[in-house]
């Protein structure tokens, strides 16, 4: 349509016109979108890679209790739970932390169903490559439950970018892992096995905890479940948290756009003047809020995405520093699912388009001839 | 309550929208007491002002009204993984008594908005505000409404608790249901075919005869409306299982997945728009006699007829393709 | 033609402010010529404009634009009818700044939508007929009195309206200037618009080219005075 080109037009060149006051509010307004954004975003990410990493995870871990802690579980307890209908794969799995006081940093010691070194040879993390602090001649020393010292080879490291998930870990055979952690034999730190069918993940628990009443089935479904309320509840909450910033900048667009100058306004009487409408008068308006609104929109989403995939958040940096020492190197994949652009939008360009209308229509309705009496 | 972000926003989208389209009403309710176009008092000139106000602030939210229909099914879809058992925005939406009533209050809006929008559009055509009161009467109505679906809303998320049991798609849309969502899987498709074609067939027929002639909008409209509901229960009842091909699956949120292409979307979409044209057109004829809109409303109709049409044709494309082009048939049946 | 019939307007009317600008006027304006307006300062002249110029609406009485009654009209179709029948020249030009010479003068046309060539043909011939051709591209913040006038009269005559109207049209030119107004708008008439300007200055008064001038005092006509150009 002509007319809305001829609008379009005229908008772009007011808003070029007066485009550090336009800057300016650009500027606010998308620091307030790349806030929001990197939220999102954030938490976005962190649910996906949550994901990723359950994914892995068996279906079923049983755990044992007593005195209401995580004890050790007698092997034994597998062929117990085989013998329910509907639970297949039942087996140990041992697993623990290794405190290293000379890097003062704690290492996942895991192993693997299938590893295929020697006793004395292991597996491990870039994490835990960097950080141990007297790593010699592919050597790292470690002490036995009994306070003897036992140089393990380092006969493979992880490759690349898993780095979250295996920066910490070390793998070793069952035997250098009991003699490290002092677990005995006949014990496993858990039991870990699939159900055959998913619908009756519940059903197979609930005979578990009937059958060995000392046991805590724990259900990948319940986790992933657990991870997303928790990261769906920290970004709401910090987006209640920023909303005071929200309110601030609606607070700054509110009076950007009563604050029109005096030159705005007496613009605004002379297109009354020369025949415009109300409406074309708003519709112009408009179109100058929509253009700003998109601007800060696009620039605020793609400052986000680059603070948060590219540059790893660092703003939310103390956020995650207390996860380990070990992940310096914490990457972040990007997500991008329009749910999320979507709520971005309803935050940010829904209310300040509300928020700018009322203070325009209110120099909109001037009266066309007020220019009459207007001096130049 | 759970608090997400698109929860959040939802909820206050959704209050901001009632809130301001209920201050709409009110001063609307003046104008419907006190309008008098002969009058220059000051308070007629402050009321023809307002309804510029008016007229474009309701514009932009009830645009928000549409897009949160679908930010609203996306969410209920996405929040599925909250509850055991649900696989889809059907398990979601029904983990509470308030998920389907305010989906399906949020659908009557979204059509009530629309058709108003084209009241609106139709009045501001005629030189002395022929539909004005109308227009605000209207606009109270659907005022109402949108305060009763931000309430179902809030209490539909408010009620929200993870790890409640729910039954999804699955059990909802099966034939063996007594519900009205069973009874419409379990509808026989060949018949539910049937009428469906139909219905699109006079549809279609009605319209092009409007177009052509510039008669029977009254039978399009009817149709059209027909028609849309006809389309809601073929996609339950056959569409639906084209796309997924498989003869128990009725799920009619699924289609709006990832695995799906998304085919979901433009579906309803289409349907959306096509109801919405083909009832507004319906509405405005109402209002044929008036002489500063004898003009105006034929032309209005021809458009949204042409829209409506092009709209259940995108429609009949979409949703017919899989049970054109692939192999799956409908056995058992 | 525009018949006015019993028009009267009053300034914040039903307040203790209010203020009756015009007492109720009745007045034909036939197709065509040059009518002045004329009355001392707060007579009434400026609120007479903008009543026949659909910029307000008065207080009583109806307005009949070529038997078309106007008063009842929403806003949007008084600005539709406004824009085409009306050309407005304001006392103090009130060109927008920081826009080029064309762009002012294409506004008005702007809620018409039509095509941005034909558009743009029609304004440049206007700058030619004006005598601005090579001011288009200029800023109006870079323009002379009098070029600034010419610009203001082109924009109102972009419509191609049949009325012109002008508030103190000559109040800051000097005389060579308000002559070279008063060639224009005599040549105006003469192509068979209507003319129509609000003045006190007697070099407007007292030209040749004057056809109809209406005497205003507190708000009411005098009596006519005809004179043949
Ligand atoms: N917006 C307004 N509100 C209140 N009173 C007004 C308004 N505009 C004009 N008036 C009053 O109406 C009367 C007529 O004003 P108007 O401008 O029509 O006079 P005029 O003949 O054009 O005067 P001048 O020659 O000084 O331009 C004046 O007394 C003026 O004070
Ligand atoms: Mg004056």
């Amino acid at each position: 349509m002509n007319r809305n080109r001829y609008f379009l037009d005229y908008t772009l060149v007011s808003l070029w016109r007066r485009r550090w006051k336009n800057a300016a509010l650009i500027g606010v307004y998308s620091a307030m979108v790349f806030l929001i954004a990197s939220i999102l975003f954030f938490g976005d990410s962190l649910r996906r890679d949550a994901a990723v990493i359950l994914q892995d995870t068996p279906e079923v871990v049983v755990q044992r209790m007593v005195a209401g802690r995580h004890a050790l579980i007698p092997e034994a307890y597998a062929a117990a739970i085989g013998q329910i209908r509907g639970a297949r794969n039942i087996r140990p799995r041992l697993w623990g932390y290794y405190y290293h006081p000379a890097s003062q940093a704690n290492y996942t010691l895991m192993v693997p169903a299938d590893f295929t070194y020697a006793d004395d040879q292991i597996k491990i993390g870039h994490g835990v490559l960097r950080t141990w602090a007297a790593a010699r001649d592919n050597q790292l020393f470690f002490k036995d439950s009994d306070g003897q010292a036992l140089p393990l080879t380092i006969a493979e490291t992880f490759s690349g970018e898993t780095d979250l998930v295996t920066a910490d870990l070390i793998l070793m055979s069952a035997a250098t892992f009991r003699r490290i952690t002092g677990t005995p034999e006949g014990f496993a730190t858990d039991l870990v096995g699939r159900v055959r069918n998913q619908q009756e993940t519940r059903t197979v628990a609930a005979k578990i905890v009937e059958i060995l009443p000392d046991s805590r089935p724990i259900l990948r479904e319940e986790i992933l479940r657990t991870y997303d309320t928790l990261f769906d509840w920290r970004s709401g909450y910090v987006l209640v948290a920023v909303s005071g910033a929200m309110l601030a900048f609606f607070i700054f667009a509110w009076d950007k756009a009563t604050g029109l100058s005096a030159e705005e306004r007496a613009e605004i009487g002379i297109l009354k003047g020369v025949g415009w409408d109300t409406g074309d008068v708003l519709r112009i308006k408009v179109y100058e809020g929509m253009a700003v609104s998109l601007t800060a929109f696009v620039i605020g989403v793609m400052a986000a995405y680059a603070h948060v995939y590219l540059a790893s958040a660092p703003l939310f940096d103390h956020a995650l520093k207390g996860w380990a020492v070990l992940y310096p190197q914490f990457h972040l994949r990007p997500v991008f699912n329009g749910n999320t652009l979507g709520v971005l939008f309803f935050f940010t360009v829904m209310p300040y388009t509300l928020v700018t209308l009322l203070p325009v229509w209110r120099v909109a309705i001037a009266d066309p001839d007020a220019v009459m009496r207007q001096l130049g | 309550m759970i608090l997400n972000p698109a929860i959040i926003a939802l909820v206050s989208n959704a209050w901001l929208i009632s809130a301001v389209t209920l201050a709409a009403a009110v001063l609307g309710l003046r104008i419907i007491r006190r309008w008098d176009l002969n009058s220059t008092a000051g308070l007629q000139l402050a009321m023809e002002r307002q309804t510029y106000l008016i007229s474009s602030v309701l514009t932009y939210l009830l645009i928000f009204e549409l897009l949160s229909l679908f930010l609203f099914a996306f969410t209920a879809d996405r929040l599925h993984s909250l509850f055991i058992g649900a696989m889809c925005a059907a398990g979601s939406l029904n983990v509470n008594a308030y998920g389907y009533p305010a989906l399906q209050l949020k659908l009557v809006n979204c059509l009530l908005c629309g058709i108003w929008l084209i009241v609106n559009h139709v009045d501001q055509q005629g030189e002395d505000y022929p539909l004005i009161r109308f227009k605000y009467r209207f606009l109270t109505v659907i005022a109402g409404l949108l305060v009763l679906e931000s309430y179902l809303l809030t209490q539909y998320f408010r009620h929200m608790r993870a790890d409640v049991i729910t039954s999804c798609c699955g059990t909802l849309f099966s034939e063996d249901t007594t519900s009205v969502a069973g009874v419409m899987a379990g509808l026989p498709p060949y018949p539910a075919m049937i009428a469906f074609y139909a219905s699109m067939a006079l549809t279609l027929r009605t319209g092009i005869h409007f177009l052509v002639t510039g008669r029977a909008i009254r039978w399009f409209s009817g149709f059209s409306v027909v028609s849309l509901a006809a389309a809601l229960v073929a996609i339950i009842s056959f569409i639906s299982v084209y796309i997924y091909q498989l003869p128990t699956h009725h799920c009619p949120f699924d289609i709006l997945q990832h695995e799906y292409l998304y085919v979901g979307y433009p579906l309803y979409l289409c349907l959306l728009t096509a109801g919405i044209g083909g009832a507004g057109a319906g509405v405005i004829d109402r209002f044929r006699q008036h002489a500063s809109l004898a003009a105006v409303i034929p032309r209005v109709q021809k458009k949204l007829c042409l829209g409506s049409l092009v709209a259940y044709i995108i429609f009949l494309m979409i949703s017919g393709y899989p049970i054109v082009f692939t192999d799956y048939t409908l056995s058992g049946y | 033609m525009i018949d006015l019939q019993h028009i009267s307007k009053t300034y914040h009317q039903g307040r203790s402010n209010a203020v009756a600008a015009l007492q109720p006027v009745s007045l034909k304006l036939a197709d065509g010529g040059f009518t002045v307006v004329q009355g001392p300062s707060g007579s009434g002249k400026t609120t007479l404009l903008s009543v026949i110029g659909l910029m307000c609406r008065p207080s009583t009485g109806r307005i009949y634009v070529d038997g078309r009654e106007t008063t009842s009209l929403s806003e949007h179709f008084a600005a539709h009818l406004r824009r085409r029948t009306f050309g407005f020249v304001f006392q103090n030009h009130n060109l927008i700044k920081g826009r080029t010479v064309l762009d002012n003068i294409m506004i008005p046309a702007y809620p018409e939508g039509e095509p941005f060539s034909r558009l743009r043909q029609r304004a440049l011939a206007l700058l030619d007929r004006l005598k601005l051709a090579d001011k288009a591209g200029r800023q109006v913040t870079a323009l002379s009195g009098g070029e600034l006038q010419r610009v203001a009269m082109a924009r109102a005559m972009i419509n191609s309206p049949s009325v012109l109207i002008a508030d103190e049209p000559t109040a800051h030119l000097d005389t060579r200037l308000a002559d070279r107004f008063l060639e224009i708008a005599a040549d105006l008439a003469a192509d068979g618009m209507t003319v129509l300007a609000a003045s006190h200055d007697p070099r407007v008064c007292n030209a040749d080219c004057v056809g109809t001038l209406i005497s205003m005092h507190d708000g009411r006509l005098l009596d006519n005075k005809q004179s043949m150009p």
